[in-house]
């Protein structure tokens, strides 16, 4: 029997980047207008944009997820709010492993930082190939090519 | 042995696995004795390309494939000894022999056998 399940999560949708302004081998740059927000949804947003990094260069044949956050600073009692810019390095990496240090800006002053440590899995009957890689792909690229007509 | 390549491979291992490094050695087992899981593996596959800038497959160096090559092996008739040097060609053929003398102890990831992998990648 199946069952639908709704889960609130008082968000108006769960894309928590609005641009991805470059995106090299070792590297991503993407923006974010927060409006008043949490700042946990700052580290969401760079979980989002690392996931992303990954997928592009293993060229959307697998599904990644995020395994682990180390180190992460992030401002306490504080709302999001206006543009933010957010950064990618790849530091580290292994067949299934990646190894970033992600960053969000406003005003050139860093409001979150952390170690992001990402893994892959190979599309199966759980995570489908036809599914996720169309989406992650098509996500991608609409949000690459909306920051390159500008 | 490389015993500058086992050292850091001791502090990549206690730090990631939250262990005393006086209490590792060549021959800990990773998995077996200090409670290594996949999650753990996956973090010290990077710190690994991290720190000797060589590329780390995790099938390999984790053996994560080796009852799986046991068993393509016996399927197809083949020495087993002889089938696991060549797809872990990085293990002296001392260290298979011990390995399938070992099969029923567990998982049988030793530390040497890490240093094996890096040493064989670094050269």
């Amino acid at each position: 029997m199946q069952q639908n399940i709704n889960i609130n999560t008082g968000l108006s949708d769960f894309m928590l980047i609005d641009r991805i302004v470059k995106a090299e081998k070792q590297a991503i740059h993407g923006q974010k207008t927060f409006s008043d927000s949490p700042a946990y949804l700052g580290i969401e947003a760079l979980a989002q944009l690392g996931a992303f990094h990954v997928r592009y260069i293993r060229r959307f044949n697998c599904h990644a997820f995020l395994l682990k956050i180390n180190h992460c600073q992030i401002p306490a009692h504080t709302k999001f709010n206006g543009e933010f810019e957010l950064f990618g390095t790849l530091e580290s990496r292994s067949t299934a492993a990646f190894s970033y240090t992600l960053l969000a800006k406003q005003n050139n002053i860093i409001k979150v930082k952390g170690e992001f440590l990402f893994s892959t899995v190979d599309y199966d009957h759980n995570f489908k190939k036809e599914k996720l890689k169309n989406h992650y792909q098509g996500l991608f690229s609409c949000l690459h090519n909306d920051s390159e007509k500008e | 042995m490389n015993a500058e390549i086992l050292d850091k491979i001791k502090e990549i291992l206690a730090v990631i696995l939250d262990v005393e490094k006086q209490g590792i050695t060549a021959e800990t087992y990773i998995i077996r004795s200090l409670g290594a899981e996949s999650i753990d593996l996956l973090e010290v596959a990077v710190s690994l390309n991290s720190e000797f800038k060589v590329n780390i497959t995790e099938n390999d160096i984790f053996l994560i494939r080796l009852r799986e090559q046991i068993t393509e092996a016996e399927e197809q008739g083949r020495d087993t000894g002889k089938y696991l040097a060549k797809t872990l060609p990085f293990l002296p053929r001392s260290r298979i022999d011990e390995i399938l003398k070992d099969l029923d102890g567990g998982p049988v990831l030793k530390v040497k056998d890490i240093v094996c992998y890096i040493d064989r990648a670094i050269k």
